[in-house]
């Protein structure tokens, strides 16, 4: 995952953008062009093919600040980088690109891309001189330490492109191989616990690819007069900005120290204070069995001293020689040897201090671990998976085994951190590079001179130079197979597990299976095809006749005939609510009204209103009321015209004699009561001068009460009261109630009392209860009385056909009509009822004033809100 | 006590009125006292000269056995009928069965009679009345007035038998129909005959109204000028 470094978002690692904001993600993997398999970005060669990834032209690009880190990780294994295209000047002398194959490429590695070899003259000597130009064919670019000498080099270099500069230690390196006797041809793998350190993932098969890809044969013979070559006298130094990370890490921590013999200081890391390696636990001086003193015997001289002096530490002489460092290991090696636990467990470590006296436990620092000190507390635990009998305390770490100089001899390294002595020092450098390297004091790095120094001071006789088809063909040199753990080298070969056939039990393969079984067929004969259904082809649309547009057919399909087994039953209710849930859900929801009422829907234009009509309603009658004059009449009511019925109910209660008895149906609410009594109070004052009786009936329940209020009202104002009065209303049953509606009407007029009656009056206000006494009364047929109607103003309209047909004899509706039927009759109308009419005029027109602003302030809305609503 | 009845009244009209303001409580409670007023009236009215007057005549026997069965009979279907309230409880609901005998005769009977009455006393009468307005003998204007009658009932009939059949029948059929000309100008006559009725009928409603306006005012103007009256005195 790439972290994008603008939001975070973690990305895949083929992406080169961030899928969250876009910006441009630094790259970690670089595809191969050939096998398309994803490599870190700082490898040369693909993991997989071992193509080559990086042009040369884009190593010579890389700055020389890009070369460090990116150029560490991408060493894999004893993988070393390739040299670069670009020619190398060495000394004036350009390398071109077609001798970049005299250059190995693990040698190549150590020479910076941007580094360019310079040839100091002042270091030149006369026979230098004369040896220059043939150095510059065949030597040139060796370093002094890394030649053997003159008298060793079997023969003169081939080409003098070839020549790599070697560090001292690596021309050691090369001799120890030689001197080991490693089987030449012998492409030994790494040991596991040198792999594990240089890198995960690298073994020793990359690193022949990529060195044969380089041109480089390590077979050839040049390689190995070039490790044993006469030091030139010119002076190779390097400049500390042309060294490897590696190495000038290395640099770091050899010249910040008080010295080569002194205690190192805290700034050593971690791992150098561990610097016991694994394979050296056999070799513990402590251990007393033969087996151990026998492979004390091979322990190179500087191991063997350091065993020596640590037993004389154990002794107790000679302590106050040995730095502390070198103390507290020869105790934690006793410690080791005597089965109690190591004195440096994995929680402590020991840092010297300045003035080099013992440091005391320090446990490590869990918190923040400095790389360094998680790098420690890797190695501690690769080291708990080894055997504890067989190990030390501490391991070398590999990348520290890298660094160290060889003794010679042995091939045991010499770790950094270590005090060289003499017998430590590598001895394979000649005393000859020693002029030339305090030549030119100023150019060579204190550390490495100091080295070569102390090597050449104190080295032995240099060894014969391995051939170099030797050191070539054998990758893994034999100073690693032996410093290998044992049973790491796989040097017992572990035979598989012979299993007969008597302990198998026959397989139960299911036919099923045997028919997935593939047949076998000829060597190089094509598969068989396999059946592929047919894909149908688009039916319709532009693709129409297209095949393969469509998805094919699923491999594995249910079944047609496969049903559901699973009863599963669910409680009809639930069942109608879900269906019900599920109309509701996709009912929409119901749209807009299309049409608009006209309803204005501001709550404070409609209060406006109502108080407008409240004001002028109520306000305005009352005005009327006293402002209108007696005089004045507003209602002018013509008889024949405004009530057609009047003068026909006038003439049919003329016919009545005194004593004739009349129903008169109360069939209004108390609602309409003060209507009804001023319509009826003139057809009762007529029945009153008539001296008619008057039974009152009702369908409803208020009825009679109203009755008996209307009958009140009119007979208080004199005459004679029982004439009419509730008299008849007894015989009914009770004051006049006729329950049953319809039923209870036909009921009733099927009566004696009812039949005998002279006439028949309905005052109501509903026309229904109107009908039915119509209709029941129509029923009679022949018995049926004579009916007069009167009614209200609403119920009139509504009940017309009725009044005007055949068996209705006269009616009034509303009090226009009645004020006509008083005026036929001229018995001359009270003033207050005229007044009333008055009043009534002049609300009619307030209200039809009222409703005309209603319609033009509806029109006026609608025009807005449609023009309004088609502009949004 | 007219007083007292006129200040009563010009109160509760003035409640009345307050709902031209918009709903409020105190026309929803002078609404309650009416309305209460009427039911209790009504109830004390069906108790007073209903069944206590049925009780009445079937416990005095003095008219012979013909009375008393006839009287008998309605008192038994109205105590059957009283079963049809008590469907909420458990052990009476079940007899809540029996109640739809008497009611089972009262939907008989008033159907027959509103039928009845409807038929006879509706339609013919209607009829009749529609056919003897065209009429040669009323003049020219009684003419034209019968013809126009009967045109307005035919076309208003039909106006009423399409929304019929529109309800009835599905769209389709609807739509051809539709494409008739004459039939849908036959329908939109009558919806308009329709719609003139009905607005005379709101006109009436209104009139109504404003009587009872009127005559409320006319109430409250009349208890103003006496309290005038009294106090000029």
């Amino acid at each position: 995952m790439i972290r994008c470094p603008s939001c975070g978002t973690f990305n895949h690692d083929s992406q080169r953008a961030c899928r969250s904001c876009g910006s441009a993600l630094p790259q970690t993997r670089r595809r191969c062009p050939e096998c398309g398999a994803l490599n870190p970005v700082g490898n040369l060669f693909c993991d997989r093919c071992n193509t080559r990834l990086l042009d040369a032209e884009d190593i010579n690009q890389r700055p020389a600040s890009d070369s460090t880190d990116d150029d560490h990780l991408s060493v894999k294994g004893i993988s070393l980088p390739t040299r670069p295209s670009t020619p190398v000047s060495i000394a004036g002398t350009e390398i071109g690109a077609g001798q970049q194959t005299a250059l190995p490429d693990w040698l190549a590695g150590l020479v910076d891309e941007d580094t360019e070899f310079e040839l100091t003259e002042p270091a030149l000597t006369g026979q230098d001189e004369v040896d220059l130009g043939q150095a510059r064919e065949e030597s040139a670019s060796l370093p002094h330490w890394l030649g053997g000498g003159d008298a060793s080099m079997p023969a003169p270099l081939p080409d003098a492109a070839d020549v790599a500069p070697l560090p001292s230690w690596l021309a050691g390196e090369a001799k120890d191989a030689e001197a080991s006797g490693a089987a030449a041809g012998d492409a030994e793998p790494l040991p596991d616990w040198l792999t594990d350190v240089l890198g995960p993932g690298a073994t020793a098969d990359e690193e022949i690819p990529a060195a044969q890809e380089a041109g480089v044969s390590l077979d050839e013979d040049a390689l190995s007069g070039r490790l044993s070559e006469k030091p030139s006298s010119e002076a190779l130094v390097f400049a500390e900005s042309e060294l490897p990370n590696w190495l000038a890490q290395a640099q770091a921590l050899t010249s910040d120290g008080p010295g080569r013999g002194d205690v190192p200081t805290d700034r050593v890391p971690v791992e150098v204070m561990h610097t016991v390696p694994d394979h050296t636990a056999g070799e513990e001086p402590g251990e007393s069995s033969a087996a151990v003193e026998e492979e004390a015997l091979v322990l190179p001289d500087w191991l063997q001293e350091i065993v020596a002096e640590g037993a004389g530490v154990a002794e107790g002489a000679g302590s106050e020689q040995l730095p502390d460092w070198l103390v507290e290991l020869s105790r934690s090696v006793d410690t080791e040897a005597q089965g109690a636990p190591p004195a440096v467990s994995a929680s402590e470590v020991f840092l010297p201090t300045e003035d080099g006296s013992a440091p005391a436990p320090t446990p490590a620092p869990r918190a923040q671990p400095s790389p360094r000190a998680r790098s420690s507390e890797v190695f501690e635990e690769e080291a708990a998976f080894t055997d504890a009998g067989e190990l030390p305390v501490a391991a070398v770490p590999g990348w520290l085994s890298d660094l160290a100089p060889m003794a010679p001899g042995v091939g045991t390294p010499v770790f950094v951190g270590q005090p060289l002595t003499e017998g430590h020092a590598p001895q394979n450098v000649g005393t000859d590079a020693l002029p030339a390297l305090h030549e030119g004091p100023e150019q060579v790095p204190e550390w490495l001179r100091d080295m070569d120094l102390q090597a050449s001071q104190s080295g032995p006789a240099p060894e014969p130079v391995p051939e170099l088809g030797d050191l070539a063909r054998a990758e893994v040199p034999a100073w690693l197979q032996e410093l290998a753990p044992p049973g790491t080298q796989g040097d017992v070969a572990v035979e598989p597990a012979v299993v007969s056939a008597d302990m198998l039990a026959p397989a139960d393969i299911p036919e099923w299976v045997e028919a997935l079984r593939p047949e076998a067929r000829a060597e190089g004969a094509p598969p068989p095809a396999r059946a592929i259904p047919p894909t149908p082809a688009e039916p319709e649309g532009p693709l129409e006749g297209l095949v393969g547009v469509l998805p094919a057919v699923t491999a594995v399909d249910r079944p047609v005939s496969a049903r559901s087994t699973a009863v599963i039953g669910i409680p009809g209710t639930i069942v109608a609510q879900a269906q019900l849930w599920q109309r509701l859900l996709e009912q929409p929801r119901s749209a807009e009204r299309s049409v608009w009422y006209g309803r204005p829907s501001d709550r404070k234009g409609s209060g406006v209103f109502r108080w407008l009509v409240s004001v002028l309603l109520v306000a305005g009658l009352f005005l009327a009321f006293w402002l209108i004059p007696d005089g004045v009449q507003l209602a002018r009511v013509s008889p024949t015209q405004v009530a057609p019925g009047a003068q026909a109910l006038v003439e049919g209660i003329d016919r009545l004699e005194p004593g004739d008895t009349i129903i008169m149906a109360i069939e209004y609410s108390p609602a309409y009561a003060e209507e009804m009594s001023r319509i009826a109070a003139p057809i009762l004052a007529h029945l009153r001068s008539r001296q008619v009786g008057v039974s009152v009936v009702s369908s409803l329940p208020e009825g009679a009460g109203l009755g008996y209020a209307l009958s009140s009202s009119v007979y208080a104002t004199g005459g004679p009261q029982d004439a009419v009065g509730m008299t008849s209303t007894h015989t009914t049953g009770g004051d006049g109630y006729l329950a049953g509606s319809a039923s209870g009407i036909a009921e009733y007029l099927a009566r004696e009392e009812a039949v005998s009656a002279d006439r028949l009056v309905v005052l109501g206000s509903e026309p229904q209860r109107l009908i039915w006494w119509l209709e029941q009364n129509a029923l009679l047929g022949a018995d049926a009385l004579p009916v007069s109607i009167a009614t209200s103003a609403g119920a009139g309209p509504l009940v017309l056909p009725y009044l005007e047909s055949s068996w209705v004899e006269g009616w009034v509706a509303g009090l226009p009509q009645a004020l006509a039927y008083g005026q036929i009759r001229g018995d001359g109308s009270d003033g207050d009822f005229v007044r009333v009419l008055d009043l009534l005029v002049l609300a009619h027109w307030v209200v039809a004033a009222l409703l005309l602003v209603a319609l033009l302030y509806t029109l006026v809305y609608a025009c807005t809100h449609h023009r309004r609503k088609g502009a949004g | 006590m007219d007083i007292v009845g006129l200040i009563v009244g010009a109160i509760l009209t003035l409640l009345i009125f307050s709902f031209l303001l918009g709903d409020n409580a105190l026309y929803r409670w002078a609404l309650a006292l009416i309305v209460g007023a009427a039911v209790g009236y009504a109830a004390a009215m069906a108790v007073r000269f209903v069944a206590q007057g049925w009780v009445a005549r079937a416990s005095v026997n003095d008219q012979g056995t013909t009375t008393s069965l006839t009287t008998m009979a309605p008192l038994l279907l109205g105590c059957l009928l009283l079963f049809k309230g008590f469907t909420s409880s458990r052990l009476l609901g079940r007899l809540s069965i029996v109640g739809n005998i008497p009611l089972g005769y009262l939907v008989g009977a008033g159907a027959a009679v509103s039928v009845t009455g409807a038929l006879m006393g509706t339609i013919f009468p209607l009829a009749l009345t529609t056919g003897n307005g065209v009429r040669i003998e009323r003049g020219l204007l009684g003419l034209l007035q019968g013809v126009v009658i009967l045109l307005t009932t035919i076309v208003t009939l039909l106006a009423f038998s399409t929304h019929a059949r529109k309800r009835a029948e599905a769209d389709v059929r609807q739509k051809a129909s539709d494409r008739a000309g004459w039939r849908r100008a036959l329908r939109q006559a009558g919806e308009a005959f329709v719609a003139v009725a009905l607005g005379t009928a709101f006109a009436g409603a209104i009139s109504s109204a404003l009587t009872a306006l009127v005559m409320r005012l006319w109430q409250l103007a009349a208890l103003l000028d006496s309290v005038m009256n009294l106090t000029r005195r």
